[in-house]
């Protein structure tokens, strides 16, 4: 049978019942033929034990105590025989009752009058049996795939039918037959319901899920003693009621205790307090209601045919059905989520609390309507103060209540998420976001598992950050389906709402490798910057469409506050950087020399243009210590332009310097240098170094390099810029470790400039991205053989700069002028 | 499809059920014409109510209707062969009953057997099928009761006639069958209630009143009878007019009523009436033994063995009269010759089917009585206290035996139980007069004679009866008077 077929199905035996009871309570209500006469079977004869007053018997001369042989010309033994000759007649007819009074039998004519069979009690019952009904169809209705539903739904109908149609008295119409088989037949499936629901409420036991077929075992035994009840009923045509079946009884006792027993175990191994909670209201719910009817409607009703007690038994059912209907507004019971308008609860209570005003008002009316008091303007004025002074708070109060008692939850849940969003929107670090939102989440939202995943500044994946933000996060590419569909679509993606279809594969994959449930995006100017993953529900609840609401409301505000905190991030960072790269600059500043040192016909001119806050170039002179004709001469490059660049910086500079001071040969104090360097940078970082020795006794200059650009001559009498001949070894210092180095020797001349450069200078690009390179800066030196050291900088700074026309220079621009001038000795 | 089928035959099932329990009336009988099962219901009901002229037009209705409906064949065979005139034509439908049995239901083919049944064992055997498989029906109930009437096992009568009830508390002949047991059996109070139930169940027919005029009359509630038997008239005017036994038992048992309180007119012309609508004779001897014996009581004695020589029938009743007429005419001969008619053969069956053994009983009592012998004749008079009815009639001779043969105080006995019987017994007050009188007890002697004398109140006639009563008291009076 297809869900739809079988869930009509359902509902067709539900209005059938209530078609039914309908029928019996109508019945209730039509007048009927009476007598006024309540009778009993006595000693083998139908005796009258009451008479109601001023009835048609009470006319007609009865009395308590005669024996009724006959009504309307055929002979009665029992009251039902009574009960169904008077059904026949008509409202206001005259029948005749043979009577045996004493010894003496004669016939008495009686006029019916007529009466309704409903009583306050039976009033009762049907109240207490729709409500039964409705709250079973209410269920039902909303899960109707629920197979607890289903049987909840069946029992709460099978208990209407049983309090409706039979505990009502016989009306001996033909309505009887129908609305007492009715009846029976629901107090026969009633405790196998019963039993069934609580063994599958709210889980299925192991047990039964392994062997299905003792359900079968627990249908069968009603039917049983059903069966063979039912057609002797009809076999026999007894006019006995067949209510009284001790084995009937005796198996709803049966069944009622072990389904209590069932659902006791059950509460006692709920491990949750949520779900303790919610299951207690229904266990005091059933133990309440279900306990007084077995004692006093089956076992002194039935069993010990003591039936005084009945309405005893039968008032506190109603708690049944009321916890059922409290436990699903407050606790959300089998997953139904109503939300009861709080206006109309409101506004009910206002109605109630008007209704009691209007009748103390018009009680205290009535009360002082013949005293002196009521013409006095006293009165009213005092009545108006107590409106205004205990209404309201009395309103007030009340609704708090009714908010305490039904919408705790809630109120609770909407709470702590409006909580979460003011406090989201004050966390500026990412990881303490992140770590508030995935607990506050997991445990308001009581979801097995939560994580976020947030965009990588690259845009080339999102990190996926769960429970413990602190470990590395994981990933999920930016091109996977999941991240696709939550940029496309923009809408959160529940995965019991995904069809099962090959275009959704990929999607279920990615969620589920993710232990999500639902995922909601996070958007910042429509833009997916990351998104919320939430795992299963715990007690197989499912997200309702309100909790995927909250969530989105929420999303937004987490975005935002994703957002900040990842700008707050990067500013931050930046700032960070920014200060390094000051001490940096403040530390390089300290580093590069503030005068030239003097040496007779020597002109020293220096300059340096760094690209970032801390440049990575330096240079030093070194005077040698005893000897002042000869100088050190150091350019270097650092490869990092950081903090960490120029701490490298002060290394390099002083070990050179001081190698410099202990050895005359520059490859030896390149070799030292780098021996002492190699291990001392940090991985990826090195220094290129030209370290020349200039000796102005036989104006020579011996020199070695390690990687860095070899200066230029300018013998400024020809004219003429050539570069000084390579050496041999040119590794730049701190990487690896070489052997040795070599070294070169050159004679200048009278009027030689040494121009001393970084790679800065060669390599910076103009917009065509093209470099300066060795050859420009060769024809810009030979462009000016003579003038002043100064007029050369000049123009090698307009040079560079009109080569640049406007770009910024990619790396520092150091040089070093060194004019040599041969002095006569004296 | 295994499914469906299923459901359709769960579905039909249930519809069946409905069907079954509450719109299928089965008829009882086979017959293809709905109208003449209709007319064979009601010819029942007539049946039941004693209206056997209405029965007969009825079943002869449904015969007209459905020519092969068996069992209207054999109840409208039935009722022409209880008049003589028509009993060829009641053999020809039960002829035609029998042909048509083999086509009816078990059940009916077993009821047509057992009433066609020619011998006593083969009619036990229908019967017997009958009450194994059709227990719960009324028709072989009755039959039981009305074999063990038949036997004098009232016991075993009122067994089956109680268990009629069970199957359908409102049969109402059933009431009349037990209340004719319990007014046999002496449970007064019983059998009124009996015949009250039966009144109360079949308002608009006569015969409950009828059976109740006879209780009452029974038990010396005379006034009351004669207002039962009159408000059977009144319910049935038909009974005035057409011949039926119900008529001539109504009129007969108002004869009776008149008699026993003296208007013997009264009586003669109720049974002159009886006479006019006798249909199949069954009280032809009834009738004139109650004529013969207001003769009697009257004192006429040889007009009485006048009307008893009329009568052909040789019934024991009839016999029994002349003899009490002989008595009185002192001709011992005719009495004598009496006895030994009773006693010859030819009435051995008769006697015993009519309990006519009791009357023989009596006369010989009567004749030792006249021996005065009186212990002989005890025994003999006292068979009568078995039966009510009869002993009222034998009290006074029982009881003057008790008196003569120095047993006063049984003969007081007897009195009294005859007059709880029937506090109006005018026989009882008599012999206590007579009793008491010879015994000087004068007090209770005009006391009795008194209750004698208001008994017959509205005599229209003195009879010698009333003549002695009035002289005894007359004698006590003298005597008190002397004595004062």
């Amino acid at each position: 049978m297809t869900f739809q077929k079988r869930k009509y199905s359902i509902l067709a035996i539900g209005l059938f019942a209530l078609a039914i009871a309908g029928l019996s309570i109508a019945d209730m209500f039509f007048q009927k033929p009476y007598d006024g006469i309540a009778s009993s079977y006595t000693k083998g004869n139908l005796a009258i034990t009451e008479i109601t007053p001023k009835s048609p018997a009470a006319q007609a001369g009865l009395k308590p105590g005669d024996l009724i042989l006959g009504i309307a010309h055929q002979i009665v033994k029992f009251p039902s025989d009574a009960g169904r000759v008077l059904m026949k007649q008509k409202i206001g007819k005259t029948i005749s009752y043979l009577i045996q009074r004493d010894k003496r039998i004669f016939t008495i004519a009686l006029k019916l009058g007529k009466y309704r069979l409903v009583s306050a009690s039976y009033y009762y019952y049907a109240i207490i049996g729709l409500i039964f009904f409705l709250v079973g169809l209410f269920v039902f209705l909303f899960k109707p795939e629920d197979p607890a539903a289903t049987l909840f739904f069946l029992m709460n109908t099978s208990f209407f039918l049983f309090l409706v149609c039979s505990l009502r008295p016989y009306s001996y119409y033909w309505v009887d037959w129908f609305v007492h088989s009715a009846g029976t037949f629901s107090l026969f499936l009633l405790p196998a319901f019963f039993l069934h629901f609580f063994l599958i409420f709210p889980e299925p036991k192991p047990w039964i899920s392994k062997n299905p077929k003792i359900l079968y075992l627990i249908y069968s035994l009603p039917a049983l003693l059903f069966l063979p009840n039912f057609l002797s009923y009809f076999i026999k045509f007894s006019s006995q009621p067949f209510l009284k079946y001790w084995p009937s009884w005796g198996l709803l006792v049966l069944y009622f205790t072990l389904g209590i027993f069932s659902f006791i175990h059950t509460f006692l191994q709920a491990k949750d307090h949520h779900i303790r909670r919610k299951l207690r209201v229904i266990l005091w719910g059933i133990i309440l209601g279900l306990v007084p009817f077995i004692i006093f409607g089956v076992i002194l009703g039935s069993l010990l045919q003591n039936s005084q007690y009945l309405l005893v038994g039968v008032i506190p059912m109603v708690f049944v059905p009321l916890s059922f209907a409290y436990a699903i507004i407050r606790f959300q019971l089998m997953d139904i989520d109503i939300w009861i308008n709080k206006s109309v609860v409101y506004t009910l209570t206002t109605f109630i609390i008007s209704l009691f005003y209007v009748i103390l008002i018009a009680t205290l009316d009535a009360f002082t309507s013949s005293r002196r008091l009521t013409n006095s303007p006293v009165l009213p004025f005092v009545l108006a103060l107590l409106i205004v002074y205990f209404f309201n708070p009395l309103r007030d109060r009340i609704q708090t209540l009714v908010d305490r008692t039904f919408f705790k939850e809630r109120y609770d849940y909407r709470k702590t998420m409006d909580e979460i969003s003011e406090a989201i929107i004050s966390i500026l670090r990412l990881d303490e976001l992140l770590r508030f939102l995935i607990n506050k989440l997991r445990d308001t939202l009581r979801v097995s598992h939560v994580s976020i995943s947030v965009k990588n500044p690259n845009g080339s994946n999102f990190q996926v950050f769960s429970e413990d933000v602190d470990d590395d996060p994981g990933s999920i590419g930016a091109g996977s389906a999941l991240i696709r569909v939550l940029s496309q679509q923009r809408v959160p993606i529940l995965k019991s709402n995904l069809a099962n279809l090959p275009e959704n594969r990929k999607l279920i994959n990615d969620l589920s490798a993710l232990n999500s449930e639902l995922a909601i995006p996070l958007l910042y100017e429509n833009h997916l910057i990351g998104s919320i993953q939430l795992g299963a529900r715990l007690e197989n609840a499912s997200f309702t469409k309100e909790d995927i609401q909250l969530l989105k409301t929420l999303a937004n505000q987490t975005a935002i506050a994703v957002e900040n905190a990842t700008l707050h991030q990067q500013l931050t960072h930046q700032a960070e950087i920014t200060r390094d790269l000051k001490i940096a600059s403040e530390m390089q500043d300290h580093l590069l020399p503030k005068t030239h040192p003097s040496i007779p016909g020597v002109e020293i001119l220096s300059h340096t243009i760094p690209a970032q806050e801390v440049g990575g170039d330096f240079y030093d002179f070194i005077e040698m210590a005893g000897n002042s004709h000869q100088m050190g001469i150091t350019i270097g490059d650092v490869s990092a332009k950081s903090i960490s660049g120029a701490i490298a910086m002060v290394a390099a500079k002083e070990i050179i310097h001081s190698e410099a001071r202990d050895h005359h040969t520059p490859s030896l104090v390149l070799k030292e240098s780098s021996e002492r360097l190699y291990g001392l940078l940090e991985k990826n970082m090195f220094v290129t170094l030209f370290y020349g020795l200039l000796d102005m006794n036989d104006f020579s200059l011996r020199y070695s390099c390690a990687g860095h650009p070899l200066p230029f001559i300018l013998r400024t009498k020809d004219a003429a810029a050539f570069q000084l001949p390579r050496t041999d070894v040119r590794f730049p210092l701190g990487p690896i470790r070489p052997f040795r180095y070599d070294e070169k020797y050159i004679s200048l001349k009278d009027g030689d400039i040494i121009f001393f450069y970084t790679d800065g200078l060669v390599e910076a690009m103009n917009r065509k991205g093209d470099f300066f390179g060795d050859a420009s800066l060769q024809k810009v030196l030979s462009e000016n053989p003579g003038g002043s050291l100064q007029e050369l900088k000049q123009n090698i700074f307009d040079s560079i700069f009109a080569f640049l026309d406007g770009m910024p220079q990619n790396d520092d621009i150091t040089f070093v002028l060194l004019k040599i001038s041969k002095i006569r000795k004296s | 499809m295994l499914k469906k089928l299923i459901t359709v035959l769960v579905i039909a099932s249930a519809l069946a059920g409905v069907w079954y329990l509450f719109l299928y009336h089965p008829k009882s009988v086979t017959t293809r014409s709905g109208a003449a099962y209709q007319e064979y219901l009601l010819g029942k009901e007539a049946v039941n109510k004693l209206y056997n002229n209405e029965a007969l037009t009825h079943f002869k209705k449904a015969v007209s209707l459905d020519s092969n409906f068996a069992m209207a064949c054999l109840y409208l065979g039935k009722l022409y062969q209880m008049n003589t005139a028509q009993k060829n034509l009641g053999e020809k439908y039960l002829k035609r009953a029998k042909a048509l049995a083999p086509n009816v239901s078990q059940r009916e083919r077993w009821i047509i057997y057992l009433n066609l049944a020619k011998t006593q064992k083969e009619q036990n055997a229908y019967l017997d099928s009958l009450l194994q498989k059709y227990d719960n029906t009324i028709e072989p109930h009755w039959r039981e009761a009305a074999i063990a009437m038949k036997k004098r096992d009232f016991k075993k009568a009122e067994q089956e006639y109680k268990r009629i009830l069970k199957i359908n508390p409102n049969y109402a002949m059933a009431y009349n069958m037990l209340g004719y047991l319990a007014s046999q059996q002496g449970h007064t109070d019983e059998a009124i209630e009996y015949f009250k139930k039966y009144i109360f169940i079949a308002p608009d027919e006569a015969n409950p009143h009828d059976s109740l005029g006879e209780l009452l009359l029974l038990i010396g509630r005379y006034d009351e009878a004669i207002k039962e038997f009159k408000e059977a008239l009144r319910i049935r005017p038909e009974l005035t007019k057409e011949p039926s036994f119900l008529a001539e038992g109504v009129h007969f048992h108002l004869a009776e009523a008149y008699l026993s309180e003296g208007r013997f007119k009264k009586s003669l012309d109720y049974l002159a009436k009886a006479e006019r609508l006798r249909s199949r004779g069954d009280l032809s001897v009834q009738v004139t033994a109650l004529k013969a014996y207001i003769f009697y009581q009257s004192g006429k004695y040889r007009e009485s063995l006048a009307i008893l020589a009329q009568g052909k029938d040789r019934a024991p009743d009839l016999i029994f009269l002349k003899a009490l007429n002989a008595v009185k005419l002192h001709r011992l001969q005719l009495f004598k010759s009496c006895i030994q008619e009773l006693e010859a053969k030819s009435y051995q069956k008769e006697m015993k089917s009519k309990g006519a053994e009791l009357i023989l009983d009596y006369l010989r009592g009567k004749e030792a009585l006249l021996d005065h012998n009186y212990s002989k004749a005890i025994p003999l008079l006292k068979q009568f206290q078995k039966f009510p009815k009869f002993s009222l009639f034998a009290i006074r001779d029982l009881a003057w035996a008790y008196y003569k043969n120095n047993e006063a105080d049984s003969a007081d006995a007897a009195i009294q139980q005859a007059l709880k019987i029937n506090p109006n017994s005018a026989d009882a007050y008599f012999i206590l007069a007579k009793i008491n009188f010879d015994r000087k007890r004068y007090p209770e002697a005009q006391k009795a004679i008194e209750h004698y004398l208001n008994v017959y109140k509205d005599r229209d006639r003195e009879t010698p009866d009333s003549r002695e009563m009035t002289e005894l008291l007359n004698r006590i009076r003298a005597k008190k008077i002397k004595n004062n």
